[in-house]
């Protein structure tokens, strides 16, 4: 029997087509590339290929971007298998602070900032780097913690005196490179500082973290060594 | 009217000789040995907030800030802490305290098997399951498992614990509940009566030799069937936790080693919070086993151990603690051994790690040891008596090496006190 040039779609095909329209409607649906702090919890599948689920507020957001590891030496994907490999119930997804450009359903890392162990959930998601911060760095014994914001910085450690910086001093280190080192004099409070920031793969290999860059402060006669979560 | 239990001893005076083939056969195989009890306080827990406290250093814990002094027991000090005080006062005389042990990583998943086998290396048996390779041979559940490392070597894999109505209906298939049955008892006897007759009358025959093997595999299985059954006569009522069940378990004989974990000692941060939960829920779960061991009448029987991944670092900006290599594990018999009241192996003051001579437990900063896993492991798969010919699974701990950890006169103490 002669079939007619043009028939309707079969059933078969309809059914393949029927996704199309939703798969175009969520694709608009996410913003495009726009470049941003993104946290959230990543998981590593075969081939190197990572998963991440971002939280918004203090729950998981209902999509999963394929992320594309484009920080300086892969510091992402040997962060994320630093903490792994001494966390508890390592095959569960790992909390992940970092900056990158989000396109549709694809994630573009291009700066990793943190990750934490010990973060079960976006609720208990840390708040100790407040929105804004331009640089945010710490330390242990001694313990230390060196805070950056648009209004100016704070050296921290626990029983002493919180030594403060104006913010104009650390204007430097707006210029984004591997290694940058910044002096500052704190005339409120006295004393002068040295910042050595390097952006490399730093962690202590006993706190279930690692994070984006390394940082050496030193003060008076001290020198304190650390990592950086904002840099 | 007679409960079930009350049915069950009465039958079992005037039931016929026929009937208690089975269980005759199945108490020549009960054990009645030391039961090993392993108890992994998952997290990695701090040595400072257990049996290795730090006093006076208020960078070290928060007890130390305030000034509150640590319990002391006998010879053994501890952090106040939790329920620390009410246990160690009360079983000091039954514990051998292990500091200064170097689990050699800060990895949770590598100091986990390194506690759990002796190595860091994979392929060694877990202490639990060599125990029951040994001791739990042919029991139908040599090893019960409630938590902690469960991987197998393949010499005597783990039984999940079941929970209590779970294990009654393992035990009893013919339970409904505590004191119904689904059969009267006396049915069920005659039933397996006549399946016994019927195998011995098959054995007897010229069977084939593998209708012998399938009768052999049955007649096996029977028994095993038996053994199980037999420990209806300790079933009580209800059950109180996994560790009742796990204890009539090695009441009954069926098991030669029971493993349990007692979580949330990973304190990155605010340790003394999460600490105030977690080790109340450790000392009582350790507390229930030697309590209820007991009034059970298998207190001589048990030995337990307290383990952990690792040990922990002074307090951090979070007033938590990361991980570090060396901590405490402890010893104990539910009956006090000669061995305990005693301190083996040291820390420095912010748990550093020293070197003790391995006789005699006192510090050697230049000819002394380092103690790591597989010494302590040495040690117990001794005085346990599991120590193994199979060249795959030595420790090759030199002689040099040898911890005698549970000789009475090798001791530490707190060298920095």
């Amino acid at each position: 029997m002669h079939k007619p040039a043009c028939s309707r779609p079969s059933t078969a095909r309809l059914r393949l087509l029927a996704p199309v329209p939703i798969l175009l409607a969520m694709a608009l649906a996410v913003p495009a590339a726009t470049a941003a702090e993104l946290r959230g919890f990543a998981s590593l599948g075969l081939n190197g290929l990572i998963l991440f689920q971002p939280c918004e507020g203090r729950k998981l957001a209902p999509r999963t971007l394929r992320v594309e590891d484009a920080t300086p030496d892969a510091a992402l994907t040997a962060g994320i298998d630093e903490v792994r490999r001494i966390m508890l119930e390592s095959g569960r997804p790992l909390y992940v602070e970092l900056r990158g450009d989000v396109a549709g359903l694809v994630a573009t890392a291009r700066q990793f900032q943190r990750a934490l162990g010990t973060v079960a959930n976006c609720d208990s998601a840390p708040t100790d780097i407040a929105a804004g911060t331009r640089l945010w760095a710490s330390g242990e014994d001694p313990s230390w913690r060196f805070v950056l914001t648009s209004s100016g910085g704070q050296l921290e450690r626990p029983g002493q005196k919180p030594v403060r910086f104006p913010a104009a001093a650390f204007a430097a280190l707006a210029k984004p490179s591997p290694s940058r080192v910044v002096d500052a004099w704190s005339p409120l409070d006295g004393g002068s500082i040295r910042l050595e920031l390097t952006e490399e793969l730093c962690s202590d290999g006993r706190s279930e973290s690692a994070f984006g860059a390394r940082a050496t402060l030193r003060y008076g006669s001290t020198t304190y060594e650390g990592c950086a979560a904002r840099f | 009217m007679i409960d079930r239990r009350d049915f069950l001893k009465i039958a079992g005076a005037v039931i016929p000789s026929w009937g208690l083939i089975p269980i005759a056969s199945a108490q020549s195989s009960l054990y009645a040995g030391k039961v090993l009890i392993n108890v992994h306080a998952s997290g990695g827990i701090d040595a400072s907030s257990w049996a290795d406290p730090r006093e006076t250093d208020p960078t070290m814990n928060n007890y130390a800030a305030a000034r509150t002094p640590a319990v002391v027991a006998g010879n053994i000090r501890a952090a106040p802490m939790g329920n620390n005080a009410v246990f160690f006062q009360r079983y000091f005389q039954n514990m051998l305290v292990l500091n200064g042990v170097n689990s050699e990583t800060n990895s949770h998943d590598d100091g986990t098997r390194a506690h759990a086998t002796g190595m860091l290396a994979m392929n060694y048996p877990n202490l639990s399951e060599l125990f029951a390779s040994v001791h739990g041979k042919n029991l139908p559940m040599p090893w019960l498992n409630a938590g902690g490392m469960s991987t197998s070597v393949g010499l005597a894999p783990a039984a999940p614990m079941p929970d209590g109505n779970s294990f009654r209906t393992l035990l009893s298939p013919n339970s409904a509940s505590a004191t119904n049955d689904f059969m009267k008892a006396g049915d069920v006897q005659k039933v397996l009566a006549a399946r016994t007759e019927r195998v011995k009358a098959q054995a007897a025959s010229n069977m084939v030799p593998r209708a012998q093997l399938v009768n052999a595999q049955f007649d096996a299985a029977s028994n095993s069937r038996a053994l199980l059954a037999r420990v209806s006569d300790f079933l009580p009522a209800t059950f109180d936790n996994a560790a009742h069940v796990g204890l009539v378990a090695a009441q009954a004989g069926i098991t030669s080693t029971l493993q349990f974990s007692s979580g949330g000692f990973d304190g990155h941060g605010q340790l003394a919070n999460s600490y105030a939960q977690s080790l109340p829920r450790l000392t009582d779960l350790v507390d229930y086993i030697i309590t209820k061991a007991g009034t059970m009448g298998i207190a001589n029987r048990i030995f337990i151990r307290i383990y952990s991944e690792f040990g922990r670092t002074p307090l951090n900006n979070g007033n938590g603690k990361d991980h570090h290599s060396v901590g405490t594990q402890i010893l104990m018999e539910a009956t006090p051994p000669a061995w305990g009241n005693r301190v083996f192996g040291a820390s420095g003051p912010r748990h550093q790690q020293v070197k003790v001579d391995p006789a005699t437990g006192a510090v050697d900063a230049v000819n002394g040891k380092v103690m790591a896993p597989r010494h302590v492991h040495a040690a117990m798969r001794k005085y346990l008596g599991i120590q193994t010919s199979d060249p795959k699974f030595q420790l090759n701990v030199p002689a040099t090496e040898n911890f005698d950890i549970f000789n009475p006169a090798s001791k530490t103490g707190y060298p920095n006190l």
